[in-house]
């Protein structure tokens, strides 16, 4: 079960990310995103047990880099606790690659009038 | 005021006050006054008062030596201090070289014990006065973070955790940024640069 500040924030990571006021970052681990903060770090990451059942965390750090709050859910757990981690991990994904501003761009480009792509010109 | 000046001081009193006091001796007092006890009551208040000039010289000079040993001595801690910080950066450096060879070897096991070390060495670094304006920054913190991650991420690889995979080129990646800032922290505690 999600405790009330950490409940609170996830909302407000999610709107922060969604607004474009987030960058996240990645760690070591290539599915882990990471958000620095003036006084501490937070991380979510997303992978899949042995089973290939999903598992997400969030972790809170404090300025000495050290684990205040660490956040587990399985697949299988809680549908609504699962969900709200996956939601904050889904958008710092989201934020990280660019996905929803890449897509925009291509629905742009396809939309638009002008010839779309290249061919294999020479320089001269 | 440098000790030969007091001593100059000192003798021109003497030479002034002795020249007074046979002034008034002589010249001042009448020939019946000019006693054996007069005489030895005015030289005697003269030299009282100047043995009590003489003492106060005395008790400044000491006071201004001991104002200078401390100086050198807070001088010589801080040097010591920063010679000390220096081979801590050093170390703290080819720390950081070991525990990438680690992880281009796959000795992760290795790699987080030494890890754990240069985040001993990181906090000590904070502690360090001549540092301040440099380690009370969110860069420095931000590295702080960024081993404390990794270092869980490393634990969970050697425990077999389920969350178990590390990217190598990463983790070596954000130990070269720190590499950069420890060196230049190590050149200003050498050079004294800003």
């Amino acid at each position: 079960m999600i405790n009330a500040n950490i409940k609170l924030i996830i909302d407000k990571l999610i709107a922060k990310t969604n607004a474009g006021q987030a960058i996240w970052s990645k760690t070591s681990r290539d599915t882990e995103f990471k958000l620095e903060l003036s006084k501490g770090a937070i991380t979510t990451d997303m992978w899949e047990d042995e089973h290939g059942y999903k598992m997400v965390d969030l972790s809170v750090y404090n300025a000495n880099g050290e684990i205040i709050e660490n956040d587990v859910f399985h697949e299988s757990d809680e549908e609504s606790d699962f969900t709200s981690l996956q939601n904050v991990y889904e958008s710092a994904k989201k934020s990280y690659y660019k996905i929803d501003e890449t897509f925009k761009t291509i629905f742009d480009e396809l939309d638009g009038e002008k010839t779309i792509g290249r061919s294999k010109e020479l320089p001269f | 005021m440098n000790l030969s000046d007091n001593r100059r001081n000192a003798i021109i009193i003497l030479v002034i006050g002795l020249l007074i006091s046979g002034f008034v001796f002589f010249y001042v007092l009448k020939a019946v006054e000019q006693t054996i006890l007069n005489f030895l009551s005015l030289f005697g208040t003269f030299l009282s008062l100047y043995g009590l000039y003489i003492a106060y010289v005395q008790i400044l000079d000491i006071k201004r030596i001991n104002e200078g040993i401390n100086v050198a001595v807070t001088n010589s801690l801080n040097r010591i201090n920063q010679v000390l910080s220096v081979s801590e950066l050093s170390k703290a450096n080819k720390i950081i070289q070991e525990i990438q060879t680690s992880n281009l070897s796959d000795k992760y096991e290795l790699s987080l014990l030494r890890m754990k070390d240069l985040k001993h060495i990181l906090i000590q670094i904070r502690s360090n006065e001549e540092l301040n304006i440099y380690t009370e920054t969110s860069v420095y913190n931000k590295n702080i973070t960024d081993i404390n991650i990794d270092i869980t991420n490393l634990t969970n690889l050697v425990l077999g955790k389920k969350k178990n995979g590390v990217n190598p080129t990463k983790l070596n990646s954000n130990l070269e940024d720190l590499a950069t800032i420890l060196s230049e922290f190590e050149n200003k505690l050498k050079f004294g640069t800003k």
